[in-house]
């Protein structure tokens, strides 16, 4: 990694970053403690690491883990009542731990620069994104407005903002997320710093941003030979783009080491559970996901002993791992560390690692049951703006002609990314928003037109359970009051309700004996629970399900999903599981449906449609998501679409994709002059991708697609562009 | 069935152990603010029992006496016990505050919640109208009120509950707008609760606490409006004992004999004091979402 070569360091006043072997961020001992009511928290506990130039090192943990923490400390930027009470954290020998406000405000940017997680709320609305940028080079370097200018527009350029002259000028929300992620890149590379932290760089973003982006931080990684530090819950961003990864768990390192040797070889059992928690987009593991037990543990709480004893699968059950912190210790070759008493025994451990293509078949998925829910034509437009002039009214097209039906006893997926209108369409099924138009038919009765009264009534047999869990549940009520709702809004309240209650909590993995407890006293995975219970209250046949596991912790996610798999079976439930999470959709769906802007794209039985996908965004979609396998992720052709999803309130004529499809593009290239159809911006795309909306064809095995030109594959697929 | 652990803190101990761990008793706004209302509701009501005189009595050979002595807060210019008209005030002051603070917070909260819950046409006229009324001074909308109707006591309550009405209502409309599109009550509704219940069980005790805090604040308004009113011979007519009357009968007497105003402004100064304290301790501790939570972010 540290070949020494040629540091493209230009003359920016930063002399010692040219040293010729590049330079090395090392902490030692890093010890950090938040004074809270509830007494001390030690947010990272003795935590050593070494980052060179060069390289990328993946920080992958829970929350909580302390990941975050760790390198603001590294940032000198933790603030009260947050404290470093122990360990230094060296930058070529300079110890940052020692200097003042002043000095670090040197290093900061100059040397360190961080991106944070959310593109939103990190840019300064009031300020146009090219004087953010030029501030950077004037706090720093004393230069001139042009020059600062000019070298804004390089670094702009640099992160491939296109057309950066003219969008110099332009404020934050003129931008999409990714591009204002691309900005905040820009900011910490302006001064070329040695090392750039990035804090969950993608979380925030859809998955065809993430790929962008994370293509985007590989490119600049080679280019100008950054240290990268990339903090993470996605253990398949990882994957993708670390060289060597740092597991984190209650505030220490528990493992590290080489990425491959991590992916393949883990000796730790919380690295291994992660491995196995996750679904994964290439393949279906099994019925069940494996679990580990329990939640992330609070830091004021940590276990005695090993941190992770009392949810890991050896040490649960051992004395030593009760009473004996595990320090790291060497596990294996190049610098492979662990820190298990009984790290050797995993060696015998299967991580469950797939071979390329396997595929475990479905055990009797039960999809031939007949429609409990019909859908047609369902469209939901509303007003883009409440005050509108009468000759210009602009009308979010949320979903736009969307048919489908739902069979008794299956799982569909709803999948697509922000803004495709698949949480609205959740909500028009269950009419908490009123559909423009269309039908909705449930066990052959049209439900669209229901009063209130009947509506209400219906709400036995159709619930729903909702993304945030911090956010669904009233904070001021008791379990129990929030679980006796359902009964008493249908007038079933009665002496035997309190025994329901606790009976239901049971079910969903919740100890009865909670039931006066308050939202605020669980955690976001019990809350998740609380929310089930609460759709399950009433028996209902059909539960739509919006992005039920997004907000949760990897370890806790597998759990709901096992958890929402095992009451499927035992009710006889039907789910409509809407989620952007294309390996979650992939594990627990019978059939899935992709959305665009509205529209459905593509549907099909779950397997057909993975293995085969047909639509070009499809293809797109599946290839963006990153697979936790550091060879088989590297190996396999990554198609990175331009742009981000158009805003609905202007869809695209014609196909919504067009403008960033890749077989349109590449198809172009090869017909005649006759069928194309010239773009306002100088390209050429076929005529009837441009023109008109292709209809959701149907074939006999209930694969369908909207593309004109499906089957007519192109060698687009293979490469690796922007 | 995956069982899972828990690490939820455990809440077991007394009663006043947990108020003593609240934040409740760690601010000295609050405390001070409490124990003053506390002190006034308690000289209110038990103020007749303990008069020395007769509120009304004259007593022509002791007129204008200095405190001390016979009369612990002297005597007025027809001899009667200031100290008894300060204790007998403080009833009306405390009814006139009660009356004010409970009429303007039910007024104003059905106002706000039907205009921020039902939206639409509806919403944009009462605004309108709640906005024209708050353009005008509370006060100055109270004396045109008592102008009209006549000076009693109901008439002064009616006139500072108009007054204030508004302002409840305008904040209540507010924090409804800001608790409707929560996702719980989106839940709710999923479950099939009707808008009565939803609005009884989410949106009113969620919407409360900001709503309280102004009904102290207009609580003490009206203390302070009902002596100006009086001051101005519109409040309460004389000879009854209020707070204002007893500043409006020693008005020609501010510079040779500034007890009787002083000790009753003095009462007036210190309740609405005590009242705008206890509302402020009760904003900055009562919503739970800034409590629980800013621990959490510091660790993220």
């Amino acid at each position: 990694m540290q070949d020494g070569g040629a540091v493209p360091n230009t003359a920016d006043g930063n002399p010692s970053a040219s040293t010729a072997s590049g330079s090395r961020l090392s902490v030692r001992g890093l010890t950090v403690q938040f004074a809270m009511p509830m007494g001390i928290v030690r947010a990272v506990d003795n935590v050593s690491l070494d980052i060179a130039q060069g390289e990328t090192v993946g920080v992958v943990g829970e929350s909580g883990s302390g990941k975050s923490v760790t390198f603001l400390s590294v940032m000198g930027m933790v603030r009260q009542p947050g404290r470093i009470v122990a360990g230094s954290v060296e930058l070529d020998g300079r110890d940052l731990s020692q200097l003042d406000r002043e000095e670090l405000r040197g290093i900061r940017g100059r040397d360190i620069s961080m991106v944070f997680q959310d593109p939103q709320t990190s840019l300064n609305p009031v300020f146009p994104i090219g004087k953010q940028i030029v501030d950077v080079f004037r706090a720093h370097l004393p230069i001139s407005k042009d020059e600062a200018r000019r070298r804004a527009l390089e670094v702009l350029d640099l992160v491939h903002i296109p057309e950066a002259k003219n969008r110099f000028d332009s404020f934050p929300h003129e931008f999409s997320g990714g591009m204002r992620q691309r900005v905040l890149i820009a900011m910490a590379l302006a001064l070329r710093p040695r090392f750039i932290i990035a804090d969950e760089p993608t979380t925030a973003l859809d998955v065809t941003m993430q790929a962008q982006i994370l293509e985007l931080l590989h490119e600049l990684k080679q280019e100008i030979n950054i240290g990268l530090v990339l903090i993470t819950h996605d253990l398949g961003v990882v994957a993708r783009s670390a060289d060597r990864v740092i597991v984190m768990y209650g505030g220490k390192i528990v493992e590290q080491g080489d990425v491959r040797t991590i992916f393949y070889e883990p000796r730790h059992p919380y690295t291994v559970s992660l491995m196995r928690s996750m679904p994964r987009i290439d393949m279906v593991r099994g019925e069940r996901l494996h679990s580990i037990g329990g939640s992330p543990p609070s830091l004021s709480g940590l276990p005695a002993g090993c941190a992770f004893h009392p949810r890991c699968f050896l040490g649960a059950e051992r004395p030593k791992c009760r009473t004996e912190t595990p320090e790291l210790h060497d596990a294996g070759r190049g610098g492979h560390r662990s820190a298990c008493h009984y790290a050797n025994e995993l060696e015998l451990v299967s991580t469950d690692a797939p071979k390329v293509g396997e595929v475990v078949a479905r055990a009797g998925a039960q999809t031939t049951g007949e429609a409990l829910l019909e859908v047609r034509d369902l469209r939901m437009h509303y007003p883009a703006a409440s005050f509108q002039v009468p000759w210009n009214r602009k009308v979010v097209k949320a979903v736009d002609g969307v048919s489908f039906s739902v069979r008794e006893g299956e799982t569909l997926g709803i999948v697509g990314e922000s803004g495709c209108g698949k949480s609205t369409l959740g909500r028009c099924l269950i009419r908490l928003i009123e559909p423009t138009s269309g039908s909705i038919a449930f066990r052959g009765s049209e439900i669209s037109h229901l009063g209130v009264r009947d509506m209400r009534a219906l709400r036995t047999d159709i619930q729903m359970v909702f993304q945030d869990p911090y956010a669904s549940l009233d904070p001021r009520m008791t379990v129990e009051s929030i679980l006796r709702e359902p009964f008493e809004a249908h007038g079933q309240a009665d002496a035997r309700t309190t025994h329901k209650i606790k009976e239901l909590m049971a079910h969903v993995g919740l100890n009865p004996e909670h039931i006066e407890r308050r939202p605020h006293e669980f955690s976001g995975g019990q809350r998740q629970r609380i929310g089930i219970a609460r759709a399950l209250a009433l028996k209902p046949k059909l539960i739509i399900l919006d992005e039920p596991v997004s907000a949760l912790d990897v370890s806790v996610q597998a759990q709901i999903i096992n958890l929402l798999k095992d009451l499927q079976a035992e009710f006889k439930l039907t789910y409509l599981f809407i989620a952007h999470d294309l390996s979650v959709v992939r594990h627990i769906c019978d059939r899935v449906m992709v959305m665009y802007l509205g529209r459905i794209i593509e549907a099909g039985d779950r397997d057909t449609l993975f293995a085969d996908p047909r639509h070009p965004y499809t293809k797109v979609l599946l290839s963006a998501v990153p697979l936790p396998d550091p060879d088989k992720e590297r190996a396999r052709a990554h198609v990175v679409v331009p742009g981000s999803v158009p805003s609905p309130i202007n869809p695209p004529r014609g196909c919504h994709f067009h403008p960033r499809c890749p077989s349109a593009a590449a198809l172009a290239g090869s017909m005649p002059a006759d069928e194309l159809e010239q773009l306002a911006d100088g390209g050429v795309l076929p005529k009837p991708c441009v023109n008109a909306y292709p209809d959701i064809g149907a074939e006999a095995d209930g694969h369908v697609q909207a593309c004109h030109f499906v089957g007519v594959d192109n060698q687009n697929t293979g490469t690796r562009g922007r | 069935m995956t069982v899972s652990l828990d690490n939820g803190p455990v809440v077991a101990m007394p009663a006043w152990k947990r108020w003593m761990r609240s934040p409740y008793a760690r601010h000295t706004g609050f405390l001070v603010g409490a124990g003053i209302t506390v002190l006034f509701v308690f000289v209110a009501l038990i103020g007749p029992f303990i008069a020395p005189y007769d509120p009304l009595a004259t007593d022509l050979q002791n007129v204008l006496q200095p405190p001390g002595g016979e009369h612990l807060l002297g005597t007025d210019r027809y001899g009667r016990d200031i100290a008894s008209r300060l204790l007998w005030g403080a009833q009306a002051s405390l009814f006139v505050a009660l009356a004010v603070g409970s009429l303007s917070l039910l007024f104003g909260v059905i106002l706000g919640t039907l205009a921020g819950f039902v939206g639409g046409w509806t919403d944009r006229i009462m605004l309108a109208v709640i906005n024209i009324l708050l353009a005008f001074p509370g006060f100055l909308l109270a004396l045109a009120f008592v102008a009209i109707r006549g000076s009693t006591l109901t008439n002064v309550i009616l006139a500072v509950t108009l007054a204030y009405t508004p302002r409840v209502a305008i904040v209540m409309r507010a924090v409804v707008l800001n608790i409707r599109p929560r996702q719980f009550i989106e839940a709710s509704f999923a479950v099939g609760v009707s808008t009565p219940t939803m609005i009884w069980k989410h949106v009113l005790p969620n919407c409360l606490p900001p709503v309280i805090v102004v009904a102290t604040v207009s609580a003490a308004f009206a203390i302070l409006a009902e002596a100006g009113l009086s001051f101005l011979g519109l409040g309460v007519q004389p000879p009854a004992p209020t707070w204002g009357n007893v500043i409006t009968d020693g008005r020609p007497f501010l510079i040779s004999d500034p007890w009787i105003s002083i000790s009753a402004g003095a009462c007036i100064a210190v309740v609405v004091t005590g009242l705008n304290l206890l509302g402020d301790g009760v904003r900055d501790t009562l919503d739970p979402f800034l409590r629980n939570q800013t621990g959490a972010r510091a660790l993220k």
